[in-house]
Order: C-alpha cells, then sequence, then structure tokens
C-alpha cells in the first residue's frame, strides 16, 4: 500500500514543480548567497502574490477547457478604473474597490456571452476573448490616454507595504483567494459542475449542467479575479500604470499548466498552480538580481512552457 | 416474484399508445404502441433508421412526441427535458460513455446531485452512501471514490447502470450495451441485466445482436420503418429467420455467391507472428490472390487492430509482412498504398473515411492526385470531375452531382463513395472493415456483388464484419477472432447453418481452438 | 438550393462572397461620399500600403486555417524575420536584398519549427503556439536589445516610394503574393493534402496523405508569409524595430475568417481574405477620417472580430442547413 502511495506522490504534479523549484534557488544561492535576505524575500512574495492571483484566475477558465486572452485587459483595465474612481470621482476607497469587482464581473459576463456565442466549447473561449482583449483595452486607453493615474490615498498605498509577521498583506489575499477556489471546487456544487463540464461537457449537460451557467461562471469568476489581481498590482507599484496586465498572458497559462492543470479541462490544482506562480517569480525575480535584460522574461516564460509541456505529453505517453 | 407465471398480473410501468413522430420530411414514429411490465425485459429490435433511436430518445425525454400518449405506471406523461424523465423513474444507458473521467465513481453515480440548487455545498458521504447502495444492486465490487478513468469499457457500463439505479430508476433502458465491450465480459454484463429484472426492474434492451436478444428477452419488439411489426413477441415462439424477416419485411437475401476453387492460387500477402505497440496480441496469417478472406468476430475481438497494423496506421514492431514473396516494410498508410498496393476501408466512414465538407469529386480525387494532374502537372478539375463521374456511374452512388457535399448524402451512398476511394487507388489487396453497418438491405447486397466482382477480377480482398450471415454469404474463407487473435480456420461451405455454428463454436470457446485444423494451402 | 450545397471542394462558393464584397463596396461608396479625403492619391496610396500588409499576414494564418489550426505567432514571426533583416543590413551592411532572402528564409525556418513541433511532439498546438509567441518575440528582444534598426541603407529605404502610378511597390508584390498563394492552394497537390487534413485529419492519413509533412509544410509556408509582411511593413514603414508584429494576431484572423474562410479548417478563399483585408483597412480609415480617436480604434476592432465571428457561424449554419435540404428532398431524416 505505500509503495503505491509513493509512486503516487513521485508522479504528484505538485512535488515535481516544488523539486524545480528548490533546484532553481539553490542554482541562484550559489551564485547569490544573500539571496533569500529578508527583504528580497517580501518583494518576492509580493510579485508572487499577484502572479498567483492571476494563474487562479485562468485556472477557472482552464477547468471548463477554455481560457481567456483578455486576462490582461481585463486586469489592466480594472487597475485603471480603481485610479478612475478614486482619484477622478474621490469616491470611497471600499466603494472603488466593491465597483472594481462589479466591473471584473460585467468583463466577465461579456466574454462568457460571446463564448457561448461562438459555441462555448472548444477555440470559442479563445476566439470570443481574442476579440474582447482588444475591446477592453481600448476601452482602458481611451479612458486613460496613455497617462497612468497616481494620486492615490495613502491609506490604500500602505496596503501594499503592509506587511503582518513579515509576510506582505498581498500574500494573505492571495491564500484567501486560494482558500476560496478550494473551498469552490471541492465542496460547492457550482465548482463541481464546472469540473464536470470540463471533464465531460456532453455527459455533464445530459445531467442537468447547465453549459451556459458553467461558462458564465467560469467567466465571470476568472474576471473578478482578474479585477483583483489588477488592483494588487496597483497597491504594489503604487499607481495605476496603463500596461497592468501587458504581460499577464503568458504567466496566467505558464502557472497552471506548471502545476499540472490539464488545459482541456475537468482538472484543477490549486497547491500547483501557486508553486508554478512560484517558479516564475523566481526565474523573473532571479533576472533582475542578475542584471540579466528583462527581455529575456518572455522568451524564457515561453521555453519554461514548452518545457513542462513537453514534460507532460511525455508523462502520459509513458504511462498508456 | 415468480416471473414465469402471471404475466398479466405484473404492473404496467410504461405504457405507449399510438405514438407518432416525425421529422422535417420523414415519419420516424407510425403509430407504437406497446406496454412494458415491471420485472420484464423487452429487447428492441430493427434495422437502422426503424426507429429505435426516436422511440429510445422519446421515453428517455431527449424529444416529444407529437402524437399519442405515453404513460408512465398509469399517469399520462410528457417530458419536456431529460430531467423530468429522470425524475418519473426513467433512466437510460447510452451507447457512447457518458462519464467525467476526472471523478470518481461516486461522483460519476451521483451526478444528477450536482445541478439541482446550486448553491448548496456538496454532500460527500450522502453520495457515497448512496453510490454503494446502487453499486451492490448492479454488482459492482470496487471503492467508491476511486477514479473511473482506468476502468474496462464493461465496468464503466456497469457504472452507468448504477446511476440509473441511483437515480430511482424503475425503468431501464439499454442502448447497444455490448457494442464495444470484450466477449467475457458480455456474460457478465447479461447475468446483471437478468438479476436487475429479477429485482423488479422494467428493461428495455436495444440491441442488433440477435444471439443477445433470444439469450435475455422476455419479449421481442420489433420496429420497421418508423412501425411496430410484433411486439410481444416471445423468444421460444420465433426463430431467428421469422425474426429477420420481421425486420428486413422479406426474407434476408442468402443467396450466396458460388463457392470458388481457390486451391491453386499463389499467396499474396502473408503476415507472420506480427504484433505493434497498440496490439501485443501477435497474429498471423496469409491472404491468396483473388481470395475473399473473411475476418469474423465479436465487437473488440482485435480483427480492426490487425488490419491497422497491415496497412501501416499501426506499425508492427515485431514479426514480418510478406507481400508477394518479398519482405515489405510498412510505416504509414502511404507505404500500404502506394508501395504495396493495400488500400484499408475504415468502419467509421464519417470519421476516418470521408471529408464531409467537401464534395463527392473531391473526395475521390484526394486519394490519386497524380491521376488528376493535367498539363504542366498541375490539378485538372475537369479530370477530378471524370473520374468521380465515373465511378458515380459505376457503383450508383445516388447524388444530384459530382459536387454534392458529402454530408448530405445517405449512410450507403457515402459507403459507396469510401469504396471509390479505395478503387481509385487500383490496390491488389482491399481491407473492407464493416463495409455494410447501418445501410439498408438494396445496397448492402450492391456491395457484396461489388465484393465478389473485384475478388473475380483479381483482387485479393479481407473483409471483416460482426455479421455472420454477411460473412457466410461472400467469404471463401474465414479466419475467426477471440481476444485479439486467430482462435480457428475454415473453409466457407456457405451453409448458413453449419457454418454459423462451427464459428458460435468458437467464439464460445467449446471447441479447443489448437484442435481445430488449419486449412491447407496448396 | 442546390446551388449553395454545390462546391469545390474546400473554395469558398463565390455567392458565400457575396455579402462581405457587398459590404466592402457599400463602405467604400459611403467613404468616397462622405469624406473629401478618402479619394486623395495619398489616402488612397495609404490604403494600400495597408492592405499589402494585413492581406499577406490574413494569407499566412489562413494557410494554417486551412489544416484547422491557428498559428499565434504570426507577429512573432514577422518581428523576429524583421529584426534579423535589419540587424544584417544595418549592423553587417549586407546588401539589401541579401537581408530580404534571409528574412523570407528565417521566417520560414520559425515557421517551419513550430510545424515540426506541432506535428510530431504530440502537446496540443494551441500551446505550442502559444509558447513560440513568446519564445521568437524573446528573442527579437534579446537580439535588437530593445533598440529598433533605423539606419537602413538608402537603397532600401528607395523602396518605399517607388509605385506604379497609384499603385505602390508593396501592393504589386502583395498582390502577386496573392496569385502565388491562390495558385498553390487550388493547384498544387499540397493545396489539396491541407484542406483535406483541416476538414479531416484522420480521414486524411487514411487516404495515404502524410500528416505530420503536410502540416509542417503548411506551417512553413505560414512563416514564409510572416517573413514577407515583415519585409511590406519595413518597407513602408522605413525601420526594423519590435512593434512590428504587434497587432498582427487579431487582424491575421479577421481577414480570412470574414472572407470564407472556415475557423475549423478544410475551407479557405484567397480572393475573400483580399476583400476581407480590405474590408478591415477601410473601417480603420474610416475610424481616422471620421475622427474618431487611435485609442478607440481598438474597440471597434474587437467589435469587428466579433462580427466576423457571427459570419462564420451563419455560414456554417447555413450550410448545415442546405445540407439537410437536399436531404429532406429524398426523404431521409439526417
Amino acid at each position: 500500500m505505500s509503495s503505491i502511495k509513493l509512486r503516487r506522490l513521485a508522479s504528484s504534479d505538485s512535488l515535481s514543480v516544488l523539486a524545480i523549484i528548490v533546484v532553481i534557488v539553490l542554482c541562484i544561492l550559489a551564485f547569490k548567497p544573500n539571496y533569500l535576505s529578508g527583504d528580497n524575500v517580501f518583494s518576492l512574495l509580493r510579485v508572487l502574490a499577484v502572479t498567483a492571483v492571476v494563474g487562479l484566475s485562468q485556472m477557472v477558465v482552464m477547468a471548463t477547457g477554455g481560457m481567456n486572452v483578455a486576462i490582461g485587459a481585463v486586469g489592466g483595465l480594472c487597475a485603471v478604473l480603481l485610479g478612475v474612481f478614486i482619484d477622478w470621482l474621490k469616491l470611497d476607497p471600499l466603494l472603488s474597490v466593491a465597483l472594481v469587482i462589479a466591473a471584473g464581473a460585467v468583463c466577465g459576463l461579456v466574454n462568457g456571452f460571446i463564448t457561448l456565442r461562438c459555441g462555448g466549447v472548444g477555440v470559442a473561449s479563445f476566439l470570443a476573448t481574442l476579440a474582447t482583449a482588444s475591446v477592453f483595452g481600448g476601452i482602458k486607453l481611451s479612458i486613460t490616454r496613455g497617462k497612468p493615474i497616481y494620486g492615490l490615498p495613502d491609506g490604500f498605498l500602505a496596503l501594499g507595504n503592509l506587511s503582518i509577521a513579515g509576510i506582505p498583506f498581498l500574500a494573505f489575499v492571495m491564500f484567501g483567494v486560494a482558500g476560496l477556489c478550494f473551498l469552490f471546487f471541492k465542496y460547492s456544487k457550482m465548482g463541481r459542475q464546472l469540473l464536470a463540464f470540463g471533464g465531460n461537457g456532453k455527459a455533464a449537460e445530459l445531467y442537468g449542467v447547465s453549459k451556459t451557467r458553467v461558462i458564465m461562471a467560469a467567466h465571470v469568476i476568472g474576471c473578478v479575479l482578474a479585477a483583483l489581481g489588477g488592483m494588487m498590482t496597483v497597491a504594489r507599484i503604487q499607481a495605476a500604470q496603463t500596461n497592468i496586465g501587458a504581460d499577464w498572458m503568458l504567466a496566467s497559462m505558464a502557472a497552471p499548466l506548471l502545476g499540472g492543470v490539464r488545459a482541456a479541462g475537468g482538472k484543477i490544482n490549486i497547491l500547483g498552480t501557486i508553486l508554478g506562480a512560484v517558479v516564475l517569480a523566481i526565474i523573473a525575480n532571479a533576472l533582475i538580481h542578475f542584471k540579466v535584460d528583462i527581455y529575456w522574461n518572455d522568451l524564457i516564460n515561453g521555453l519554461v512552457i514548452l518545457a513542462v509541456a513537453g514534460i507532460n505529453r511525455a508523462r502520459s505517453a509513458r504511462a498508456v | 416474484m415468480n416471473r414465469r407465471d402471471g404475466v398479466t398480473e405484473r404492473k404496467i410501468v410504461l405504457s405507449m399508445e399510438h405514438i407518432g413522430k416525425s421529422f422535417p420530411g420523414i415519419r420516424a414514429l407510425d403509430d407504437v404502441s406497446f406496454d412494458l411490465r415491471e420485472g420484464e425485459i423487452l429487447a428492441l429490435v430493427g434495422e437502422n433508421g426503424a426507429g429505435k433511436s426516436t422511440l429510445i430518445n422519446i421515453v428517455s425525454g431527449v424529444i416529444r412526441h407529437d402524437q399519442g400518449t405515453m404513460r408512465v405506471r398509469g399517469e399520462k406523461a410528457v417530458f419536456a427535458n431529460v430531467r423530468q424523465a429522470f425524475d418519473a423513474g426513467i433512466g437510460v444507458v447510452h451507447q457512447e460513455r457518458n462519464l467525467i473521467p476526472t471523478f470518481t465513481i461516486a461522483e460519476n453515480i451521483c451526478i444528477d446531485d450536482l445541478s439541482a440548487r446550486n448553491f448548496r455545498p456538496v454532500n460527500r458521504q450522502g453520495m457515497i452512501e448512496r453510490a454503494k447502495k446502487a453499486m451492490a444492486v448492479a454488482g459492482l465490487d470496487l471503492p467508491p471514490d476511486s477514479g473511473v478513468e482506468t476502468l474496462s469499457s464493461a465496468q464503466m457500463q456497469i457504472v452507468e447502470i448504477a446511476r440509473a439505479l441511483a437515480m430511482d430508476s424503475k425503468i431501464l433502458i439499454l442502448d447497444e450495451p455490448t457494442a464495444s465491450i470484450s466477449q467475457n465480459e458480455v456474460e457478465r454484463l447479461l447475468s446483471t441485466v437478468k438479476r436487475l429484472r429479477d429485482l423488479g426492474h422494467a428493461i428495455i434492451y436495444v440491441s442488433h445482436k440477435l444471439e443477445e436478444v433470444f439469450a435475455i428477452a422476455d419479449k421481442i419488439m420489433v420496429l420497421r420503418d418508423g412501425k411496430e411489426v410484433g411486439k410481444e413477441l416471445a423468444p421460444k415462439e420465433i426463430s431467428r429467420d421469422e425474426l429477420i424477416v420481421r425486420m428486413v419485411g422479406r426474407k434476408e437475401d442468402k443467396e450466396p455467391f458460388a463457392i470458388r476453387e481457390l486451391g491453386a492460387r499463389e499467396t499474396v500477402l502473408e503476415a507472420r507472428s506480427i504484433s505493434s505497440s497498440g496490439n501485443l496480441h501477435v497474429n498471423s496469417f496469409s491472404l491468396r490472390r483473388g481470395e475473399i478472406l473473411g475476418w469474423y468476430g465479436l465487437v473488440g475481438s482485435g480483427r480492426t487492430e490487425v488490419a491497422r497494423e497491415i496497412v501501416g496506421i499501426d506499425p508492427i514492431v515485431a514479426g514480418s509482412i510478406i507481400l508477394g514473396g518479398t519482405e515489405v516494410s510498412i510505416r504509414s498508410v502511404a507505404d500500404a498504398i502506394s508501395k504495396c498496393g493495400i488500400y484499408y476501408i475504415s468502419e467509421n466512414r464519417k470519421e476516418e473515411g470521408l471529408f464531409l465538407i467537401h464534395s463527392v469529386a473531391t473526395n475521390i480525387g484526394i486519394v490519386a492526385l497524380k491521376g488528376i494532374l493535367g498539363k504542366l502537372g498541375l490539378i485538372s478539375y475537369g479530370k477530378e470531375r471524370a473520374l468521380a463521374e465515373t465511378y458515380r456511374q459505376e457503383l450508383s452512388i445516388k447524388t444530384p452531382s459530382v459536387s454534392q457535399t458529402v454530408s448530405s448524402l445517405s449512410g450507403g451512398n457515402q459507403q459507396k463513395i469510401c469504396i471509390a476511394k479505395g478503387l481509385v487507388v487500383d490496390p491488389d489487396i482491399v481491407i473492407f472493415d464493416e463495409p455494410t453497418v447501418g445501410i439498408d438491405i438494396k445496397t448492402k447486397g450492391e456491395i457484396h456483388r461489388l465484393i465478389y466482382g473485384l475478388a473475380e477480377s483479381g483482387k485479393s480482398i479481407i473483409v471483416i464484419t460482426s455479421d455472420l450471415s454477411e460473412m457466410v454469404r461472400v467469404a471463401d474463407r474465414i479466419l475467426v477472432f477471440r481476444e485479439g487473435t486467430v482462435c480457428g480456420e475454415m473453409v466457407n461451405d456457405k451453409d448458413y447453418g453449419t457454418m454459423s455454428a462451427r464459428i458460435m463454436d468458437l467464439i464460445i470457446g467449446r471447441i479447443d481452438p489448437r484442435r481445430v485444423a488449419p486449412v491447407k494451402q496448396s | 438550393m442546390t446551388r449553395s450545397s454545390k462546391n469545390s471542394g474546400g473554395y469558398s462558393a463565390r455567392f458565400d462572397l457575396g455579402g462581405i464584397a457587398f459590404s466592402t463596396l457599400a463602405l467604400f461608396v459611403v467613404l468616397a461620399l462622405t469624406s473629401s479625403g478618402f479619394v486623395s492619391a495619398y489616402n488612397i496610396t495609404a490604403n494600400l500600403q495597408l492592405l499589402s500588409i494585413f492581406v499577406t499576414i490574413g494569407l499566412a494564418q489562413m494557410i494554417v486555417l486551412s489544416l484547422g489550426q491557428f498559428n499565434l505567432a504570426v507577429g512573432s514571426i514577422g518581428c523576429l524575420s524583421g529584426i534579423v533583416m535589419g540587424l544584417l543590413m544595418q549592423e553587417l551592411s549586407l546588401p539589401p536584398w541579401i537581408a530580404m532572402l534571409a528574412c523570407l528564409a528565417v521566417a520560414a525556418l520559425l515557421g517551419f519549427l513550430q510545424g515540426e513541433l506541432t506535428a510530431r511532439s504530440g502537446i496540443t498546438p494551441f500551446i505550442i503556439t502559444l509558447a513560440f509567441l513568446s519564445v521568437y518575440k524573446g528573442v527579437a528582444y534579446v537580439i535588437s536589445r530593445g533598440e529598433p534598426f533605423q539606419s537602413l541603407p538608402e537603397s532600401f529605404m528607395r523602396l518605399g516610394a517607388v509605385s506604379l502610378g497609384v499603385l505602390p511597390l508593396i501592393f504589386i508584390i502583395a498582390i502577386v503574393g496573392c496569385l502565388l498563394v491562390y495558385f498553390t492552394m487550388r493547384y498544387l497537390p499540397i493545396g489539396k493534402k491541407l484542406l483535406a487534413c483541416g476538414a479531416n485529419p484522420r480521414a486524411a492519413v487514411y487516404t495515404g496523405i502524410r500528416l505530420e509533412r503536410t502540416v509542417v509544410i503548411g506551417h512553413t509556408m505560414s512563416g514564409f508569409l510572416c517573413g514577407l509582411a515583415a519585409i511590406l511593413q519595413i518597407i513602408r514603414f522605413g525601420s526594423a524595430q519590435l512593434s512590428v508584429g504587434t497587432d498582427w494576431m487579431m487582424s491575421s484572423f479577421m481577414a480570412p475568417v470574414l472572407g470564407g474562410t472556415l475557423l475549423s479548417g478544410g475551407k479557405i478563399s484567397v480572393g475573400g481574405t483580399l476583400i476581407g483585408a480590405l474590408l478591415v483597412v477601410l473601417i480603420k480609415n474610416a475610424l481616422v477620417l471620421w475622427g474618431a480617436s487611435t485609442y478607440n480604434s481598438d474597440i471597434f476592432l474587437g467589435l469587428l472580430l466579433i462580427v466576423a465571428y457571427e459570419v462564420d457561424g451563419l455560414r456554417r449554419h447555413l450550410a448545415a442547413r442546405s445540407g439537410l435540404a437536399v436531404a429532406k428532398t429524398e426523404g431521409r431524416n439526417e
């Protein structure tokens, strides 16, 4: 019995990612012994928090077998809207956050609606969100006209720097999101419906799962999390910059893929997605430390995706 | 409950009275009436297109009937959707698997739980209890929280039966349940079904496998062209032939083709101990020039797998293939066609044979691109058209024109196009895999005559079929497959009675295959 | 009724394009009437230049669409091959014609790599192009170190001014490209094979088509066209920079889809892609002429893409219905 459990552990996705992380960190430590200093870890955790939330956002949509190309556009738009509500319209910060969440939900409704129009399954979500990415991005641009929004209240910005027992507040947000996702997918009927639909859409629909509800729910939740990610970024960089979300697309897919989430749907892995985000954050952070051009980031992320997909493929081929 | 006597005293759980259903341009069901009692297995038989699926879909709530009344336990019922049918106690197990591969057995069994009252949390313990109960009745002895991905086809089927039971289905509909499971699992399934009947469930068993129908049914109902042509037929009182007569409307055209003397012919193809990475079973056989070699077996007996090895879809990793005396290496279908002159006509014409969105001419032309090149080596659409017209006439393909999109043609004509594609390359060896499944009787006969004609003209043919009478009609020699390998070989004396008995004996295993003398090659 | 179910096997029938041709013509007329600047030589030339680039990008995507796949890396292939061309001309002082050939060769190679991995690795094609999108772009960044190549040789820069009357050189090149693609897809065996693989990859294998090879060739052709588009764009704008290709992805889908190419594969139209590209160019022009800010154009283009999807869905629906209609007349239930 124990050998079966050991084998399952060995092939467990989370464990493999953890192993990758340990290897990378050790390599980095070899060159930069002070890598794990408090300051560096703190800033790493803050970046990680956003990347993880973004990865979880994409994971929710991937659970149904789809993808959200507009994840960066939604995040960027909502980040800007936060600035608009707080700075331009001088609304109460809490109300503003709530409104931004609502805006994210609206974006999700639009994504879900058009995805359904394109058939709901297969490449539908890619096509739909490809278009909406342009629309949301255009809306953001026409609001900001290319200029960032700076005047956010100190209280809000302090959240970005806040640390509780040495761990940034943003990381707690990440844990909260992860916890909610866990509860949603394990214990709520809606969450199980999403997974059922992703696993076998035809069978799920036969037994009463509504494709419309599932797609809508997945996209709304995904975009709400993207909006959250946008706001977290604003808190971290202390301004509603116009390029927030520009590099999210790739990382949002890489993290779940690294963590063992199936692109075809039906299977999620929250711990794996977070660990995947850790890998990406460490790599990006390491590039800065080694004074490598940030331009290498795209290249490395792409190679990471290829490597992970290749390993997954080799694994499943062997399992046959 | 004693099911043999007091038949009329058992409660009627489902009653269909003068049910009619039309689709645009066609009358799918016309004045169909029957009763289903508890503790009874009603077998529903009929050719493809007879209306079986339509009837099942009406009972299970997929579609609504146009005329007539459906009563469940005496009360009038009209199902607007599948859910209502479930609630009324009707459970369906379809031909294709409808399981969520990433869920556990218990979650699959209790899947209807998900869609009710969306915002409640999932009750895991309750699910496992409910699943255990259903699994006990269905006879599935596995941990409820194990995954379904690794189960065998038959086990998955039983999970689906358990699911229907868990939904309190007193009326079970099984649609071609043995279509894709192996022989020994068939017996297990049949005994499970019988047990459910003994427990009082009412079962509609849809199958085209008449052997099973006779083995399991209490009553047989026959549909033909949407009409009911026999409904309380007791299996003991009707013979297979009579049943077929009712199904097709006339005696099956069993006039066999002449027995041919092929002893002196040379061997064109020989497979020696071949196996592949996809099919570990080792097989050997030989094929003579102009011979029609039949491969018989139940679904899943491994015949298609061997054909795929010969034709390069699943190239061999061991053994050898010898063509006309020389060993050849076949690594792809392109190799098989151009190097070896072997063409394989798949049983899945829609998935593997046709380009549904393209025209008849394009479908035929694509196989022999070299043949439709005009001047300067460019594609000539005039030649493509002419080629298609030739085959349209030769095979009597019914289509308004060769520019017609293939998807709009009937099954029989689609099959003819698949055959035309095979003929275009002028192969020496043609493998027909289930050539007449889902095709009307008349076209079936045409295709059989075509196969015979090809053999007479010198082509060597392998026919794979699960239709015993088709096998006996067409083949010169028959290989019987069981569980992946050849278990017997016999010359066809074209007498259905003796041949079917010998073949079935081999299939069931009554004869030790080692004691069947192989056919002498001279 | 029968006319709609006739098809020449993978090439959109003429009537199919009627709708979009009409819309394009209508828009053209409206623009000509409502805006005085529209029919000016300057505007027409600018439009034709943009059209050249868009139609080439559209054809690059169309070829992959014929296979039933997507090439998400169109922009990145264009970017990287363009950067290489700029590098060769500016840093290594190679003559422009060599640099252009190199650009095409590099682009074809990039497409080839994508095709090889797609055909042989078994990884979802989607993920592969997604990854290559970043990898190629990343390599372009690394090579150029973020700097554009702006000091291109005089002989190259002059190409941008060459024209035959109102027809700029790059437009002529693009039209030649269209004709070559049309010719290849319609009269060479590879065209038939690409369409077969897109219509039904499994059936294609069973008819003896070498699926892997066809996929690789298709992606290579697509890459080549991306390189051509990059050359056209760099000639037009005078510098080889990283922004080449950033907005190609959306346009690459819009032109073919509006023009009758099925997203699901097996059916294409070169003429339709040209008309679709023209429609996109006219809409962009309209936005400018009617005073919409550049910030808003993204919104309109996104909406246009959604319209393209609706058109694609409508086409499929009509095709299914006409197939059904023929079945009806034969009294069968399909």
